[in-house]
């Protein structure tokens, strides 16, 4: 999961509900600890304001490349 | 790290008082908030002073820059602006409306206020006591007893931490993870639903009620067909020109299942609904929020060395100025303990005998108005309706305001037994229901 920090209003409902306690508080924004996070989705269920999301983890570690033996397109881990 | 006479965790209205009544006796005081700005409020909350005498056996009042606990005998600096809201309107989804007007000596059903100047006021003057060491940014996460005192497990985005004291404040709010830790809320009653709840603080509304609380009853105002709409005119940074009008949306949700978000609901009722009118050029210059879980109160807010003072030991019902006044009592009571070894039961005591869902007369009459939302929308219009040439007089409060609604529709209901002789059944049915069935219902 991820929070999107615009629509975080800074209530601190999830980081005290969050069964792992995976959330802190950055800034009086909230912020999922990615290794921590179990992706129970508490945080979608309790936030009013739509702030919590599903989100790739590690997009960073995600790269699409063409293959060269049959040119479709396939996927690395780094 | 060094040993604490008190650790109080949340520095909200309870917490901020406990820290001041025992730092300002000498005892040495740690203070911890997950905010890292103490004095900001980013949570939705009661927006209102109950000014009904005797609530929480307490009569508070605004005068000369402070809020006087009268009770108690104790005040706290105050340097925002108030509004007497003189009305309160709850309005059916056809349009009919509920009037209720002040009865206190200042003709108010209730005082709008600024809980940030309140929690401002509390802390500069909690600020001036040397023995008190605050850390902002710190979350506690548990608490245990130990012979000698408490632990408490706090930590930082950067550090995890223990802190030992002789007592430990559990003020850390509705969600309270101290409470949790100590499995305190195994004992209480959990209701089925928790509500998803934001506030906007809104210029330019084409506000028709002057200086009035509004509720907006009934399933048909909600998009997803239930759910909570509060508004009233706000004192904003002191001021109260341009009119600031705060409207919150609570969203009742049970278990995972998604529901209709207050984000929807805002845009349903300024856009869509009977009400668009109202918000045609408003602008939105704030937004709250909060998750709450309903529990009922805890019966001892005492566990060992462990106090429990405002949300975190009995939801929504102790307002900000309960938890100011159970705030007060409790640091009086710490201070007593760490004295003379006894002290903590007074606090339990008191919190037994003034704390209103501790006593059943006190609960029927809040119950006593239990039921209102099964009444059908049409019903709520047609008895909204027979109360349109009616006096009614009552509070803004949780407690006595299902009584005087209550009161106020069996007045008709010889009407109602003639008109519509099903619904009488019903209206009978609800005034007498029992704290028994109320609870049944909100079993988990």
């Amino acid at each position: 999961m991820q929070i999107d920090t615009e629509k975080c209003a800074g209530c601190g409902g999830c980081v005290n509900l969050c069964p792992q306690a995976a959330i802190y508080f950055m800034d009086n924004k909230a912020v999922i600890d990615q290794l921590a996070c179990t992706e129970c989705r508490t945080c979608v269920f309790v936030c009013g304001m739509a702030a919590p999301a599903v989100s790739c983890r590690f997009p960073q570690f995600i790269v699409f490349t063409e293959r060269a033996s049959s040119g479709s397109p396939g996927r690395r881990g780094a | 790290m060094k040993k604490y006479d008190v650790i109080i965790a949340g520095a909200g209205p309870a917490g901020l008082t406990v820290a001041d009544i025992t730092a300002g006796q000498g005892l040495r005081v740690l203070l911890v908030d997950l905010k890292k700005d103490i004095g900001r409020v980013f949570r939705s909350c009661c927006c209102n002073l109950i000014i009904e005498p005797g609530t929480h056996a307490e009569t508070v009042r605004y005068a000369d820059g402070a809020m006087h606990f009268e009770g108690n005998d104790f005040s706290v600096p105050y340097a925002g602006s108030v509004i007497p809201l003189t009305n309160s309107f709850k309005i059916a989804p056809g349009g009919t409306t509920l009037h209720i007007r002040g009865k206190s000596a200042e003709g108010s059903v209730a005082v709008s206020y600024e809980k940030e100047a309140m929690i401002q006021g509390l802390l500069a003057r909690a600020r001036q006591h040397r023995t008190l060491d605050i850390m902002e940014g710190v979350q506690a996460l548990g608490v245990e007893n130990t012979s000698s005192g408490v632990r408490v497990h706090l930590r930082s985005t950067d550090r995890t931490f223990t802190a030992s004291g002789r007592i430990a404040v559990a003020a850390d709010g509705v969600n309270s993870k101290l409470v949790e830790s100590l499995g305190l809320n195994q004992t209480r009653r959990k209701f089925f639903a928790r509500f998803k709840v934001a506030s906007y603080h809104m210029a330019n509304v084409n506000w028709p009620f002057g200086s009035a609380w509004v509720t907006l009853v009934g399933k048909g105002h909600a998009l997803g067909g239930r759910g909570q709409f509060y508004m009233c005119p706000k004192p904003h940074n002191g001021q109260t020109d341009p009119p600031i009008y705060e409207l919150t949306i609570g969203m009742p949700f049970i278990g995972k299942v998604p529901v209709i978000t207050p984000i929807e609901e805002l845009d349903n009722l300024t856009k869509k609904s009977r009400f668009a009118g109202w918000f045609d050029k408003m602008e939105i210059v704030d937004i709250r929020a909060a998750t709450l879980n309903f529990y009922t109160p805890l019966i001892n807010p005492v566990e060992g060395n462990v106090v429990a003072v405002g949300d975190s030991a009995s939801f929504i019902e102790t307002y900000v100025q309960g938890g100011i006044m159970y705030g007060f009592q409790a640091g009086r009571a710490i201070v007593k303990q760490l004295e003379t070894g006894r002290g903590l039961e007074d606090y339990a005591a008191s919190w037994g005998a003034s704390f209103e869902y501790n006593n059943p007369e006190e609960i029927k009459k809040a119950t006593s108005g239990f039921g209102l939302h099964v009444l059908k929308d049409e019903d709520l219009d047609y008895l909204f309706g027979l109360t349109k040439d009616d006096t009614i007089f009552g509070y803004v409060n949780e407690f006595s305001d299902p009584d005087t609604v209550r009161n106020a529709l069996y007045g008709h209901i010889d009407q109602v037994e003639a008109e519509r002789p099903e619904l009488a059944v019903l209206l009978r049915k609800m005034r007498e229901v029992s704290v028994h069935d109320a609870l049944q219902v909100t079993k988990k």
